[in-house]
Formats: C-alpha cells, sequence, structure tokens
C-alpha cells in the first residue's frame, strides 16, 4: 500500500480532530460541580447520555465508533490491528479466569478488538487453543495452564500481559511505518517501566520480575531486572544513565506521576503524525487522540461519582492529541 | 530515413506534452483524493480546496503550450511540415526535455505540498493563502523548465 494511498482517509479525519476535547473542554468538566453537570457537558460536546451512573459503556461505544470509522475510511488498515490487540488479550484474560470461576466472561468484554471474543470464548470452553488466533494460541495455553495448576490469577495476568506485549511487537517488526513503529516500542518500554516500578514497590522476587517484563527492544531485560532487583536508588539510577531521567524524576513523585508521564511521552510520540500527510499514522494519530481522550473522561467521571477534588483530577489527566 | 529529423522533433513535442501531462494527472488526482476526504466532511471547504487541486495541472498546460511551439516551429500545423535533418530534430528534441522532464517531476511534487495544503485547510481555513504560496513556490521551476524550452525553439535557426 501505497502511502499516498491514505489522503482521503487522512483530510477526513483531520476535520474530524478538530471535534476532539481540548484542554480548556476537560477543565470545564473538571470544574463541573457534580457529575449530572459534568454529564450534561459532554453531551453538549457530541457525547451520547450514559444510563444513570454507568458511563463506561458510552465511552466504550464510543471509542468502537471511532475505531470502525477509521477503518473503514482507511484502504488498508491492518497495521493499525496493534493498536487493539491489547483488548483481544484483556477478553482472553476475561475468558481464562471466568472459564476458572464458571463466570460469564461476556460482561468483561472490551472493544474494539481485532478478533471475534465469541469465537475466543467458545476454542477455550471447548480446549481448542488451535483454533484461537495464532498471535495469542501460545499465550493462551500458558496462561491456562498456570491458572488451573497454581490458582494463582497473577500468573495468569503476567502471561497475558507479556503476551500482549510480544504480539505488539511482532506487529511492529513487520510495520513499515515509522511513527507507528516507533509508538509500538515505546508502548512496550512504558509497559515495562510501569512493570519495574510495581514490582519495585512491591518487592517481587528476580523470578517474578523476569518473567513480567516483555523486554522492550529500547531497553535490556537483564539491565532492568537487575536495576529492579538493586531497589529504588539504583532503579532511579538505571533510568538516568539510560536517557530516561524524566522517568527517573517521576518515579521519585510516587506512582500516579509515573504512570502518567509513561502515557504522556507515548502520545508526543504518536503526535509526530500530526505533521504527516501521507501514510497511515494519521488516522493511528486520530484513534489514539480518541482513546487518550476517553482516557481522561474516565478519570474525570470516576472523579465526579467517588467526588474526589479536582486538584486530584488536575494530577491525572493526560496530555492531549491535539 | 528522409524523415529522421522530423520524427525527433515530432517524438521532442510528444514527449513534452506526454511526460508533463502525466505528471499534472497524477497530481491533480492526488490532490483530488485529498480534498474528496476533505469536503466528505465539511463541504462548505470545496471552494478553498478546489484551487489547490488545480495548481498541479499547470505543468500539462507548459507542456502542451511546448508541443504547439514545436509544431508551429516544424509547420506540422499547417500540413507541409519542414525539412530537417536528423541534428536539426536532435535539437528540437533536446530542447522539449526541459519541459518534459521538470514538467513531471514538479507537478508530482506541487501535488504533495498541495495535498498536505488540504490538511492545512482541514485544520485552519483561513490559512489556504499560505498552503498555495508554499506549493506556488514549486510551480517556479516548471516556469522556468518552460521558458527555457521556448527560448531554445524560438532560436533554432532552419
Amino acid at each position: 500500500m501505497k502511502t499516498q494511498d491514505y489522503l482521503y482517509a487522512v483530510s477526513a479525519l483531520r476535520v474530524s480532530e478538530e471535534n476532539l476535547l481540548k484542554e480548556s473542554d476537560l477543565e470545564q468538566l473538571i470544574n463541573a460541580p457534580d457529575y449530572k453537570k459534568a454529564i450534561a457537558l459532554l453531551t453538549e460536546k457530541g457525547y451520547e447520555k450514559p444510563d444513570g451512573n454507568d458511563f463506561s459503556k458510552m465511552l466504550d461505544n464510543r471509542l468502537s465508533e471511532v475505531w470502525d470509522r477509521v477503518v473503514k475510511s482507511a484502504p488498508e488498515a491492518k497495521s493499525l490491528n496493534m493498536l487493539i490487540i491489547k483488548n483481544d488479550f484483556q477478553n482472553l484474560k476475561a475468558i481464562i479466569k471466568s472459564e476458572v470461576i464458571n463466570d460469564d466472561a461476556r460482561k468483561y468484554f472490551v472493544s474494539p478488538c481485532v478478533y471475534d471474543p465469541e469465537k475466543m470464548l467458545e476454542a477455550i470452553k471447548e480446549r481448542r487453543f488451535a483454533d484461537l488466533p495464532e498471535l495469542m494460541r501460545e499465550t493462551a495455553k500458558k496462561a491456562f495452564d498456570a491458572i488451573t495448576k497454581t490458582g494463582n490469577g497473577q500468573y495468569c495476568d503476567i502471561i497475558t500481559d507479556v503476551g500482549t506485549l510480544e504480539a505488539i511487537l511482532s506487529y511492529a517488526e513487520n510495520e513499515e511505518d515509522e511513527t507507528l513503529k516507533k509508538y509500538a516500542y515505546e508502548m512496550c518500554t512504558a509497559c515495562d517501566l510501569k512493570t519495574a516500578y510495581r514490582c519495585i514497590k512491591t518487592k517481587k522476587n528476580e523470578s517474578f520480575v523476569k518473567n513480567a517484563l516483555c523486554g522492550s527492544p529500547m531497553l535490556s531485560k537483564d539491565g532492568l531486572v537487575s536495576a529492579v532487583m538493586s531497589g529504588e536508588n539504583d532503579f532511579s539510577e538505571y533510568l538516568n544513565s539510560n536517557g530516561l531521567s524524566k522517568y527517573a524524576a517521576a518515579f521519585e513523585k510516587g506512582t500516579s506521576a509515573f504512570e502518567k508521564l509513561c502515557d504522556d511521552e507515548l502520545i508526543k510520540t504518536m503526535k509526530q503524525a500530526k505533521m504527516t500527510v501521507f501514510g497511515i499514522s494519521p488516522l493511528a494519530g486520530y484513534y489514539v487522540a480518541n482513546e487518550t481522550e476517553i482516557k481522561c473522561l474516565r478519570i474525570i467521571l470516576s472523579a465526579k461519582l467517588s467526588e474526589a477534588s479536582d486538584e486530584v483530577i488536575r494530577e491525572r489527566m493526560r496530555e492531549l492529541y491535539v | 530515413m528522409a524523415n529522421l529529423g522530423l520524427v525527433f522533433a515530432i517524438a521532442g513535442a510528444a514527449l513534452a506534452a506526454f511526460l508533463s501531462g502525466m505528471g499534472s494527472a497524477k497530481g491533480v488526482g492526488m490532490v483530488g483524493e485529498a480534498a474528496a476526504g476533505l469536503v466528505s466532511e465539511d463541504p462548505s471547504k470545496f471552494t478553498k480546496v478546489l484551487i489547490l487541486q488545480i495548481l498541479p495541472g499547470t505543468q500539462g498546460l507548459y507542456g502542451f503550450i511546448t508541443a504547439i511551439m514545436v509544431m508551429i516551429k516544424i509547420k506540422l500545423l499547417s500540413g507541409t511540415p519542414v525539412e530537417l535533418t536528423p541534428a536539426q530534430g536532435l535539437q528540437i528534441l533536446a530542447a522539449c526535455l526541459p519541459m518534459a522532464f521538470v514538467g513531471y517531476f514538479s507537478a508530482i511534487g506541487q501535488a504533495r505540498v498541495a495535498a498536505s495544503g488540504v490538511s492545512v485547510v482541514a485544520k485552519k481555513p483561513a490559512e489556504q493563502s499560505k498552503a498555495m504560496v508554499l506549493s506556488a513556490m514549486v510551480e517556479t521551476y516548471a516556469v522556468l523548465a518552460l521558458l527555457t524550452s521556448l527560448l531554445m525553439i524560438l532560436r533554432l535557426n532552419f
């Protein structure tokens, strides 16, 4: 597919980018006195009115609509699957865990996703792992064995999380678009750093850390494991010596600051697509922009329901694409 | 091959019209695709992007002018073409080359800038003139190539 084949889709989505929420809109929502007022403001911006306090479904539907639109407008959208493959692995995790505790996995399904979760559910129910998509076959088998043999849900989480990142990396290896490739690599780096951070805070052992990290091409896995095992000071030093001093500073500030920085750095990479006209990256940028917007809305609306302070919400707001 | 000179001259005219026209057709199509995407979302911007779409079309016109000038020079239009030696024919062919090649590449280059300009119009309609100026800069080289080809064709004596 030639980069100029995306011209129609890119121009159409550039117009839609103008309808994305801006920082001033988010500020207005944060300043809303309560949840109802925040929802009223949101509906004025074109969002659907949620059913009572359950805003999650409304936001999920919105993101699915955005995805459908991006895919329909693109002459070839296979490369974009790397952006949503995490949802498929999330569904896989839900299916495996629900299967063990005899629960209905459907209520935990997330969308948009690449593969039909119903088919995955059927395959796992009948233990037909070979019928699963090739990308998740091995991960599914390992995660299922882990949870059935040990009964430990955390092992299942680790296996599926690492499987997600490996799938993203395999998409990235075959990707020609440099922005998408860089985004995928940085996503893996950010996830590994978040995992490393949590492992330090919860004092996990070396074998756990090794299994929990994916190994981003931008960071040495062995170096990261030994930095985690050496404790907080050495971890900060490791970040500084690997050109990640921003992360070291956020590490000092705490969990939410660290996770916010990881997300902000990712959106900064995707912002390169704003300067591109030829190629698929502006389409990816539009989807990621909506994903970030919805992440911010989830934080605001949850905070409004739990009556958290405006300052707490502001601290957690992610950098927007626009 | 008594008419070999004439064959070279006609080949030069054809090359100028063909390559420049092909570049313009590709360029106008490329910008048209970008413009259609924008108009599908915001039809009110049609006239703004139409101007950008037209810009890469000028090279095709320059190639056509060059071909006409060759045809006039060799009196092809009057029905009795002048007799040209192979060397004279090659001179005309060489004179057509600047327009043929610069026309082709500048049309595509200009189309890329104009297609990017469509994105400028999509996000900031008030900046349309800047998008046009950026695209028009590429036109300079097509105009220089046209002048080069025309001056050479006109100055050839036979």
